[in-house]
């Protein structure tokens, strides 16, 4: 006898039904830039530490509009992606302190602080390198 | 085969999970720190850059501890990539899978070589 398993039946497009899904969806294509981001600091990583002519050819491709297009783009996926993970981290870290838990706010508000002084920190250290 | 891709599923969120929350904290300054604000000069010359940091960023522990952050960064996009495909109902095996890995293992790969020979 052939088995006939139950298939649920999920539209193609079900991610452009509700805006709580479209949301998602664009949260997760933030992958896409990161990763690009990623690649493309890889390569100006060993740039930084190669001769100064690897370092210049890095530097002028970031100055092409196309490269400049992708960067903006890149940071608005990525300042996208800091806010959802940010506002997602009291639902995958529970941290417990006496008999309750850390609230939310707190978790929250840390990793902004945590952000804000990582950006001070790395501005700070480039202006003064530079 | 099944099995060993099941026990590796730690592995996979880990590093899935280290790499978003450093993107979270880091990447959106960085990129624009060093992929704008350097190459177009608004915070200082990017030469000036290069003398002062070159040495610091070469150093094989500094350098390696880098291209590590960075690893983690690029096998999170990867790893949510493989995910997006599912959620679009695109098939995408195990194999893809592996195949989007090996992307941000050989990009570590390549860096280490370029960097540290």
């Amino acid at each position: 006898m052939p088995r006939k398993p139950y298939l649920v039946r999920q539209s193609k497009h079900w991610y452009r039904e509700n805006p709580y899904y479209m949301v998602y969806m664009l949260r997760e294509w933030t992958s896409v830039p990161v990763a690009l981001a990623a690649l493309d600091l890889f390569w100006g990583l060993a740039a930084l530490a190669g001769p100064p002519q690897a370092w210049d050819r890095w530097i002028t491709v970031q100055r092409a509009p196309i490269m400049l297009l992708f960067n903006l783009i890149a940071v608005a996926a990525a300042g996208f992606n800091t806010i959802k993970w940010f506002a997602a981290m009291p639902k995958a870290i529970r941290i417990q302190r006496g008999t309750r838990f850390v609230s939310d706010n707190t978790l929250i508000t840390g990793s902004w602080i945590a952000f804000a002084v990582i950006s001070l920190v790395l501005l700070v250290l480039v202006i003064c390198l530079s | 085969m099944r099995h060993s891709s099941k026990h590796l599923k730690p592995l996979y969120w880990g590093l899935f999970s280290v790499g978003g929350t450093i993107a979270a904290l880091t990447l959106a300054p960085v990129i624009a720190i060093f992929c704008i604000g350097l190459p177009f000069a608004l915070l200082g010359a990017p030469g000036d850059f290069h003398d002062h940091a070159s040495r610091l960023a070469g150093h094989p522990v500094v350098f390696v501890a880098l291209a590590a952050v960075l690893f983690t960064i690029l096998w999170h996009g990867c790893h949510r990539f493989y995910y997006i495909l599912h959620d679009m109902h695109i098939p995408a095996g195990h194999k893809t899978r592996l195949a989007f890995y090996g992307i941000a293992v050989a990009a570590f790969a390549i860096t280490l070589f370029c960097g540290l020979a």
